[in-house]
């Protein structure tokens, strides 16, 4: 789970050979925390999963920003009642605008014709071909304490403890970005303590060593297929030792 | 005083900082605090609208307003405030002090502007928002053409935006019983920079000409002097649009570029045909340049996106198929309607039968509610 890091990071194929477990990869492209804590509410409805790999994105899942956009995959599910009300509890004036099917499915009746015309099956991993041309230097970015959104982190921490509840193990995860990438070790600081407080594993992969060959990369935020690969293989290994 | 506001919220900080970044270039250590107030909404729009009350005032085009309610209601009316038009007294005071009934016809004609503002808004703009977005913050990571594509959808998405306010603020007042002064007329049709000004934010175009352009002389002067009469004009007309040297040089290139319009004679001369249509391309190009200023965050930004645009070519990148399924549809609707107004605004009668009109507010209803990016988004010009 995570954002299009997650979509474009992680190799079911992979996991299910290192790990022997089926895989399935909800990453979404622009999203974080505000989606898949709705998509978590679905899945646990009617089954909890072994294991679930949640790839952290301080801009979806920390940083204070426009949650209405994120709930977007979620309305067209608003028939179900755990959604409509995790909906209209973030945003009360949803409550009347979800009465409306072409509201429900604005923008996405597009997208469901494209997926038909996708030929191949990823189990939700979307690789990337290209390779990163870009060379220039990039720097991290510091961390603003007032920026960080209650809502994400309440969200991080009710998955957190629904997931201990039903005996699903979480692992928390930054992937690697390009040169250490777009932010410090400490703006995820949010998150991290919550996973020590309620013992579950974090991992900070993204200033590691495959984060300096350009080669692994399309842009400095993404691995191409080949840098998801060997990444895949990296953290598919760790979680095999805990 | 009318201007202090706007002076101290909106500048106060530009200046500063403008003025510690030249000092310390020079060694020299000087720091004021700056301000991190938040700025009242509408601030450039409602001291304009007062400060050309007090010209008219002054020059006594109109009376002093006696009621402090009225006079209120003029500066915040609501539709407008935000951004725009920005009215003259004498347009809208007469009609505050009227009583309203309501109005069927103005009723339905203030219903219609309403939802094509909001489709202008919300399936033209915000969605070629999206694109422009995700490019402008790493345009170097995009091929040429992509950046290119992606400012001529800027060119679009700030017509669509400030169009379609404007459209909702003038639908709104309608159905009130207000009128308000037309912002836009279809203004990507311009054959000149001259022209595109006739056009383009048409409220903000009357207060320059008739508070800073016409007081300093206009164009019954010499030669020279009116071309710094237009060069003053675009530079305040980059400044009031933002404190930041950018907007300043999207100003210049304005002002620079109809000065030689002037020089060259070509500001009022008229052409058919192909000259026409080569005109109107060559506009809407060096309108697009300047909006690249206008979009990106810095100068040197601007002239890093402008020179990666024309060095690294390559393919346009099409980040979505359903995104730019939208945008075509979106481009489609807005193209077929400016062109049969600008160029058969008299034939396609056909299109005004009751049934087709019918068909027309419902499609584009049901494209609103299905294609339009249904977030919290803002306006481009409530920031100004």
């Amino acid at each position: 789970m995570g954002s299009s890091r997650a979509a474009h990071h992680y190799v079911p194929e992979l996991i299910t050979e290192k790990l022997g477990m089926s895989c399935f990869n909800a990453g979404q492209d622009g999203n974080g925390i505000i989606l898949q804590y709705g998509r978590w509410k679905m899945i646990s409805e009617r089954y909890y999963p072994k294991l679930i790999i949640y790839d952290l994105t301080f801009g979806y899942d920390i940083a204070q920003n426009d949650n209405m956009t994120y709930l977007d995959r979620l309305k067209p599910f608003s028939y179900d009642k755990t959604i409509r009300a995790y909906i209209t509890g973030l945003f009360p004036v949803e409550n009347l605008k979800l009465f409306s099917k072409m509201y429900c499915f604005n923008y996405k009746f597009l997208e469901i014709l494209s997926d038909l015309m996708r030929e191949e099956v990823t189990d939700g991993y979307l690789p990337i071909t290209s390779k990163m041309k870009l060379d220039r230097e990039y720097k991290s970015f510091p961390f603003d304490g007032n920026k960080v959104d209650d809502i994400k982190l309440n969200n991080v921490e009710k998955l957190v403890e629904e997931c201990n509840e039903n005996g699903v193990k979480l692992v928390f995860v930054v992937s690697p970005s390009y040169l250490g990438g777009d932010y410090d070790v400490e703006a995820f600081e949010p998150i991290r303590k919550i996973s020590v407080n309620h013992n579950i594993p974090f991992y900070y992969y993204c200033d590691s060593e495959i984060s300096n060959d350009a080669n692994l990369f399309s842009d400095p935020s993404h691995l191409n297929d080949e840098g998801a690969r060997t990444f895949t293989c990296i953290i598919a290994e760790a979680i095999k030792k805990l | 005083m009318s201007i202090l506001p706007l002076l101290v919220f909106k500048y106060y900080n530009f200046v500063n900082e403008s003025i510690w970044s030249l000092l310390s270039r020079l060694g020299l250590r000087y720091e004021l605090h700056g301000l991190n107030w938040a700025i009242p909404v509408g601030i450039s729009f409602f001291t304009f609208q007062a400060v050309g009350y007090l010209f008219d005032v002054y020059y006594q085009r109109i009376k002093a307003e006696k009621s402090i309610v009225d006079y209120t209601l003029f500066v915040c009316f609501f539709p407008q405030i935000f951004s725009g038009p920005i009215s003259k007294a004498n347009e809208l005071l007469p009609q505050i002090k009227e009583e309203h009934r309501f109005n069927y016809q103005q009723g339905v004609q203030g219903l219609k502007f309403l939802l094509w503002g909001m489709f202008l808004k919300l399936v033209l703009a915000d969605r070629l928002g999206l694109y422009v977005d995700k490019v402008a913050a790493s345009y170097e990571m995009y091929s040429g053409g992509t950046c290119v594509l992606s400012a001529v959808f800027y060119s679009l998405q700030i017509y669509g935006d400030f169009a379609g306010y404007s459209l909702m603020a003038i639908g709104v007042a309608k159905t009130l019983g207000f009128n308000l002064i037309n912002n836009f007329n279809r203004p990507y049709f311009s054959v000149s920079i001259t022209d595109f000004w006739r056009r383009w934010h048409i409220s903000l175009s009357r207060w320059l000409k008739d508070y800073v352009y016409i007081p300093m002389g206009g164009s019954r002067c010499s030669k020279l002097r009116n071309y710094w009469n237009i060069f003053v004009t675009f530079l305040v007309s980059g400044i009031w649009h933002g404190a930041n040297w950018t907007f300043i040089v999207w100003g210049l290139i304005h002002g620079f570029a109809q000065i030689i319009e002037k020089a060259l004679g070509w500001n009022n001369k008229e052409s058919k045909g192909i000259t026409r249509m080569l005109r109107i391309v060559c506009t809407f190009v060096i309108v697009t340049v300047a909006w690249v200023f206008f979009r990106m965050p810095s100068l040197g930004d601007a002239v890093k996106f402008l020179s990666h645009a024309v060095s690294d070519l390559g393919k346009p990148q099409v980040l979505s198929i359903a995104n730019f399924a939208i945008y075509g549809l979106a481009i489609a609707i807005v193209v077929v309607k400016e062109v049969r107004e600008e160029l058969f605004p008299s034939k396609l009668r056909f299109l005004n039968n009751r049934y087709v009109r019918w068909i027309k507010y419902v499609v584009v209803f049901c494209l609103i509610l299905l294609c339009g990016a249904l977030d919290s988004g803002s306006f481009i010009y409530g920031s100004f």
